[in-house]
């Protein structure tokens, strides 16, 4: 573990700890962002309405801006999903208000109903593209160009329903010249409706996007946005921790486009107007445009970004006009090399290490170190032992020409560890696919806990009770090693969540690194980190592939006693190359060899077959076959 | 009075000229060290002797060949007026908008200039979209908005004046001379937005009048320029003749391909809106040999005011190109407003339009016009041309004062001075 | 009968026109999973400098069209080096974003330059007659000059050093590199490749359009659509997914109308994906 050199000494250190410890629960307390939300808007309110109506009017566009943009920093900063498309979804919401306000407003005299109904819609329509966009599990690159096409198909058919049969009830879709003409925003009051003017829809923009962000920043820092965080940062580990990942990107997306929708519907009340222009390739970039220039990881940066961006678009018109292409472009470029994550991330980056630069300080202080638990047997394994069974019956497969497995025939329930070797080629990983889902078997039964689960996706048999680790330690790395296990502990309730974390941390000894963040880990300890949220999950068989890949002797010899300690509770299969550890699990072992089992027995048995190690060797030609 | 580009001299917020050749980067370059204001942001102090004006058109985007030169009309006719002593003593200020080919632009704006108690009167918009999207704001704010294009009808509003010839007052004279001079069958190509279906509908009525028989209709998209499949179906059509409505910089792609397959010398081409972006000087003499025009302005009418108003234009815009009739229509509109208002004695808005309406008659570069008060829209000269070799328009015939239709093609008329007195709306065509 | 010809061959033009427009946006996608939203530009840089070059010296369209695959080349080589290469190994994303604002900058310094419209050249070879069609010869002449573009595009890949190291190094990069390829050279001549290919398809198609600014635009998005729908093997790829859509787009204009024709294009290319997430060359074998 890393020493911090030149620490302070005693009671100097504990006072600047708590201090700084105090400044630090303020500033992560859970009302900061409702609040500054909140005064944020009241001031600008409070300016805004002292300037001119056109500029008051202005600021109402930017809002609707910054609503869209903030849809699209909340899928893409927070879920990772890259949407062309958010403009889309803000031109339905605009055309929804537009078509409902259009039919309502003689009844109704309100229009507030239109601009829910943007939302609606707009969600609705997310809601569809989303099913086909994830559960099609399209990829990144293709589910950006995906949310182009859209974006351009919707401009050429809204663009071509000029003629007067395309209409819904009252409101004709008047083609490219769009739908002029409609009720700005009224409330409907008791003896009558009041339509906002000006500065009244100003401040209702205003007030409506403070709640919107306060909404969607509530959503962002919650159990939600934990999820959508894993998902971004690593779908795969999301998945074999037993989360149906196509459910949560899906439910972003919706999320996403509700807010979109209700940006489109305050644009289209604010224009009393709208058209396909709002499907453009031009708005569909601004978006970015955008998001890119405030911050993509900030809710807030977006609409930063829209005031900055919008603001120098107009002003460079007023100096070099016409030529406003030419500077949006520059400023794009120009942020992209200067400010690759935006302007308030930046700034806050700033901040933070000027923060941090003291509360470092007084966090190794405050944080008392724990003993490492030499015999944990009695803390781990709460519940009565569960060694779960799996057995590969004929398992057999090939991708495309190539067959890799042909027959492969183990059952794993007796002894509590068993481990599976094999020369390069032999097998190994694809074996270990098809157990655990990742791929599917070309011929074969996989039965887990007596449920044949050959058919099943791997994050259903996570669910089931099949803990996996992959080679290459698959974390999270922007977040916490707490964070980690939480997530890991899906459905466990808050009761005894804290103990189980701190349980299953103290497992793998990283209970005083809990508050880190996992890119800070060394490597070994990051392989833990991964086991430690397997075994959160008190699964009842455990594959791990590789798990010593990378380690130092060291930590390989922790390695095997860690694996030794949890074979008390879990069965664990081990894929492994290193012989040596192999024989420190003294475990029984099969070998993999041309896609089938070769040799099974004890590691005495295995490895001192002559065949077996001629095969290692290389010298195929000596060896009788089995 | 200095001329020079760079100063405000004549009262026209200087905007960066901009013109559709290779010398812009040299002028606009000079020019944008002097570019001024040209979008006002803050209300400024209002001088006691000025009149606020303002114009929107697409200096930029692939409407731009439109824009352009009626913005340089505009600011021609505003520094015009001026130097023959303003409007009732007072300078106009002309307060330039650049919408850049985006409708929504002109919704923002038109709501600035709504907000901006100090402006009088508005010359503005190419496309009928556009028009649109800035009326309704306009009319809210008590804005009158002169629209210079030719148009398909069903503006029924009280605040608003159209300029342009009509689709009767256009495509009337061209259906006879199809009839007359080519055959009695005619294949229509339009562009797919409310102008090209409208017109259209106006197409098959006029036709049917004339004992024309339609033998097709395509609509076509904006932003397409490939007119293969369109070609190939006119084709198998075989039409004695084809009416083209087609927009924009993409459509100007029609002509080139079907004169490279062949067929520009077999079969004539009409067109209401053929020149208004000086498409004839885009595409080469042999593409556009002989398709015939209608408007009420071109270049080579022979009047003193034509030649008064060319000579002045050319001196301040001498590369911007052919003057076309839209652009034409906004000089016009100047005048007709100044003349309204130097009868009213005042800017406000009710007398203004009472004044237009009153009958009185300006004579201008195109000849005379005075305005229909039911309908707002000018009786005017409509004249038939024909490209030249040269790829000029060459004048075939002249049809004088030709009244405005007050009709709205299936749905009834309009009638502002009686039923509508009030109305600020667009009557629907029904096609 | 004739008609039937008629019809055949403006799909086959159809065909050979997006192939035209899109095969540089595969070359600079497919080997360096870049996408270059200033293919559209590009595109346009190249029609112009034909465009200038017929007109001040004469010259005949093809040879014309390869003085605008140069002026492309030439500005490929510049942005590749200002732009591209200081954001390897950053977010795809970022080179989309970065191309997109270059794509802003090279229309607006065109319409600077050029002014929005500007007179072009007609289309060359004049017309011939099937049956009682007539039917332009130029665009008939696409069809083989595409064909020989792809022809000359696959001989550069299997033929030549630059092609089977550019091939390796997409395939393979460490490896590549082991074997002592160096990436930087061959990215730089894969996208002055790229470029050179979109002026040369704008230089094709400067006879047959209105030359201006905006012209990219229209071919961006069709562009796209073919290139992602072709998938890993960009050549071949390419080619199956512009005869997929440009023959959908084109016989369902014929049938229907222009719109239905463009919607169909992008619809075939939405359902294609829907099935075959990584395209249709997915699970060729041949990666070219």
């Amino acid at each position: 573990m890393t020493e911090l050199a030149g620490t302070r000494t005693g009671d100097d250190a504990v006072r600047i700890g708590s201090r700084n410890q105090r400044l630090q629960a303020l500033v992560n307390w859970r009302l900061a962002k409702p609040v500054s939300a909140v005064t944020v808007a009241t001031i600008a309110i409070l300016v805004g309405v002292n300037f001119s109506l056109a500029d008051q009017l202005k600021w109402t566009l930017w809002v609707s801006f910054g609503v869209v943009a903030m849809s699209l920093s909340f899928i893409w900063g927070k879920a990772g999903i890259f949407s062309f498309g958010q403009n889309a979804l803000f031109g339905i919401g605009a055309y929804g208000y537009a078509i409902l306000s259009l039919n309502l407003f003689p009844y109704t005299g309100e229009t507030l109903s239109a601009l829910i109904f943007a939302g609606v819609v707009a969600a609705a329509f997310a809601a569809a593209l989303g099913y086909f966009m994830f559960y099609g599990r399209v990829g990144d690159v293709y589910l950006s160009v995906l949310t182009l096409a859209v974006t351009l198909i919707l401009y050429t058919v809204f663009s071509s329903t000029a003629g007067p049969q395309y209409r819904i009830g009252e409101a004709t879709l008047g083609g490219f010249n769009g739908m002029p003409g409609l009720p700005t925003l009224t409330f409907w009051m008791p003896g009558g409706s009041a339509p906002l003017e000006i500065q009244g829809l100003m401040i209702f923009a205003i007030g409506l996007a403070a709640v919107l962000y306060v909404l969607t920043s509530y959503a962002a820092d919650s159990r939600f946005g934990e999820i959508l965080s894993g998902v971004r940062d690593n779908e795969t580990r999301m998945e074999l921790l037993g989360y149906d990942v196509r459910f949560w990107k899906w439910l972003a997306f919706v999320v996403g486009g509700a807010i979109a929708g209700i940006g489109g519907g305050l644009f289209a009340a604010w224009g009393t107007f709208t058209n396909p222009s709002v499907f453009s390739l031009t708005q569909a970039a601004m978006v970015i445009i955008w998001v890119m220039v405030g911050g993509r990881n900030s809710l807030f940066g977006a609409f930063v970004g829209v005031v900055i961006v919008q603001w120098v678009a107009d002003e460079a018109d007023k100096i070099v006009s016409e030529q406003t292409p030419l500077i949006l472009g520059l400023m794009l470029i120009l942020s992209l090399f200067l400010l690759p994550n935006g302007v308030v991330p930046t700034i806050l980056n700033w901040v933070k290490s000027w923060f941090s630069r003291t509360a470092e300080v007084s966090a190794v202080e405050s944080a008392s170190p724990q003993p490492v638990a030499a015999d944990a047997r009695a803390e781990t394994g709460a519940g009565p032992v569960r060694h779960g069974v799996i057995i590969a019956e004929n398992v057999a497969k090939s991708f495309g020409g190539l067959t890799v497995l042909r027959g492969v025939d183990l059952t794993f329930d007796e002894a509590p560890v068993y481990a599976i070797i094999g020369p390069n080629g032999a097998g190994k990983s694809t074996f270990f696919n098809v157990l655990t889902g990742r791929v599917s078997a070309t011929q074969g039964r996989i039965t887990l806990n007596g449920a044949d689960v050959g058919a099943m996706p791997a994050f259903e048999r996570a669910r089931l009770g099949l803990g996996i680790k992959l080679q290459i330690a698959s974390i999270f790395p922007s977040m916490t090693v707490r964070q980690h296990i939480d997530l890991a502990l899906r459905a466990r309730s808050l009761a005894n969540r804290e103990q189980l974390i701190e349980r299953t941390l103290r497992d793998v000894d990283l209970w005083d690194r809990a508050d880190d963040q996992a890119s800070d880990l060394a490597h070994g300890q990051q392989q833990w980190l991964e086991i430690a949220m397997v075994i959160a999950q008190r699964p009842s068989v455990i594959l791990l592939d590789e798990p010593t890949a990378g380690m130092s002797r060291q930590e390989k010899v922790r390695t095997a006693r860690l694996i030794e300690r949890l074979s008390a509770s879990h069965r664990i299969i081990v894929v492994e190359h290193d012989m040596a550890f192999v024989r420190s699990l003294e475990a029984p072992v099969a070998m993999l060899h041309e896609g089938r089992v070769f040799r099974n027995g004890s590691f005495e048995a295995v490895c001192g077959d002559e065949d077996v190690i001629n095969i290692y060797l290389g010298r195929r030609s000596n060896v009788v076959s089995a | 009075m200095e001329n020079d580009d760079s100063m405000l001299g004549s009262g026209v917020r200087k905007l960066k000229g901009f013109r559709p050749n290779r010398r812009a980067v040299l002028k606009g370059a000079m020019a944008s060290g002097a570019a001024l204001l040209s979008a006002p942001a803050v209300l400024r102090a209002a001088a006691q002797d000025e009149i606020q004006v303002a114009s929107m058109f697409d200096l930029t985007g692939n409407l731009n060949i439109y824009g352009v030169q009626q913005m340089n009309v505009s600011k021609y006719a505003i520094e015009a007026i001026n130097e023959a002593g303003g409007v009732l003593g007072k300078k106009l200020v002309l307060n330039a908008y650049d919408t850049q080919s985006k409708i929504e632009l002109y919704s923002r704006y038109a709501q600035e200039i709504g907000t901006n108690e100090q402006v009088a009167a508005v010359v503005a918009c190419f496309t009928g979209a556009s028009r649109e999207a800035a009326r309704p704001v306009l009319s809210r704010f008590k804005k009158l908005l002169f629209f210079p294009t030719i148009d398909e009808g069903g503006e029924c509003d009280r605040f608003c004046f159209m300029q342009g010839t009509d689709c009767v007052q256009q495509e009337g004279p061209l259906i006879e001379w199809a009839a007359k001079n080519a055959g009695d069958t005619l294949y229509v190509v339009a562009a797919d937005y409310v102008y090209g279906h409208v017109a259209t509908a106006w197409t098959k009525a006029l036709a049917e009048k004339a004992g024309v028989k339609i033998s097709g209709i395509e609509f076509i998209p904006l932003e397409v320029s490939d007119f293969s499949s369109t070609i190939r179906k006119i084709q198998s059509a075989k039409p004695a003749a084809i009416m083209s409505n087609l927009v924009g910089s993409n459509h100007i792609a029609f002509y080139r391909q079907f004169a490279a397959a062949g067929l520009n010398g077999s079969i004539p081409i009409v067109s209401p809106v053929f020149g208004l972006g000086n498409e004839q000087e885009i595409l080469s003499a042999e593409e556009t040999k002989g398709i015939v025009v209608a408007y009420s302005y071109f270049e080579t009418l022979e009047s003193a005011e034509n030649k008064t108003f060319l000579e002045g234009f050319r001196k301040v815009h001498p590369d911007s190109g052919v003057v076309a009739d839209t652009p034409a229509q906004v000089w016009i509109a100047w005048h007709q407003w100044k003349q309204a208002v130097e009868k009213a004695g005042t800017t406000e808005i009710m007398p203004v339009v009472e004044a237009l309406e009153s009958g009185m008659s300006f004579t201008g570069p195109a000849g005379p016009v005075t305005v229909d008060a039911p309908c707002h829209r000018n009786i005017q000269d409509v004249h038939l041309a024909r490209v030249d070799a040269n790829q000029k328009f060459e004048i075939i015939e002249k049809f004088e004062q030709v009244k405005p239709t007050r009709e709205v093609v299936g749905a009834g008329a309009c009638d502002l001075t009686g039923a509508d007195q009030n109305s600020h709306r667009m009557i629907e065509p029904k096609f | 009968m004739d008609s039937l010809l008629v019809v055949l061959f403006s799909a086959a033009t159809s065909i050979a026109t997006l192939l035209i427009a899109s095969i540089g946006l595969a070359v600079i996608f497919g080997l360096m999973r870049i996408i270059n939203m200033a293919h559209g530009e590009f595109l346009m840089i190249g029609a112009f400098a034909t465009v200038m070059l017929v007109r001040a010296l004469g010259l005949p369209v093809l040879v014309a069209a390869a003085g605008g695959a140069l002026a492309a080349a030439l500005l490929g080589l510049i942005v590749e080096l200002v732009l591209i290469r200081p954001l390897y190994g950053r977010r795809l994303v970022d080179t989309l974003l970065v191309t997109f604002g270059l794509s802003l900058v090279l229309f607006q310094l065109a319409v600077n330059i050029f002014g929005t419209t500007s007179p072009g050249i007609s289309t060359p070879f004049g017309a011939v007659t099937i049956g009682e069609y007539s039917v332009s010869v130029y665009s008939l002449f696409l069809i083989p000059i595409a064909a020989l573009l792809m022809l000359v595009v696959y001989l550069v890949f299997t033929r030549t050093k630059y092609g089977l190291l550019a091939r390796a190094a997409a395939q393979n990069p460490e490896m590549a590199s082991a074997l002592g390829v160096d990436a930087r050279k061959i990215n730089k001549l894969t996208f002055m490749l790229g470029a050179a290919l979109a002026g040369l398809g704008g230089g094709l198609l400067a006879p047959i359009v209105a030359v201006s600014p905006g012209m990219g635009q229209s071919y961006i998005g069709q562009a796209f659509m073919t290139v992602i729908t072709g998938g890993q093997a960009f050549l071949l790829g390419t080619l199956a997914s512009a005869a997929a859509l440009g023959g959908v787009q084109n016989i369902v204009a014929q049938l229907v109308t222009t719109f239905w024709g463009l919607a169909a294009l992008f619809l075939t290319s939405i359902v294609i994906l829907r099935f075959m997430p990584e395209g249709l060359s997915a699970r060729w074998k041949r990666q070219l």
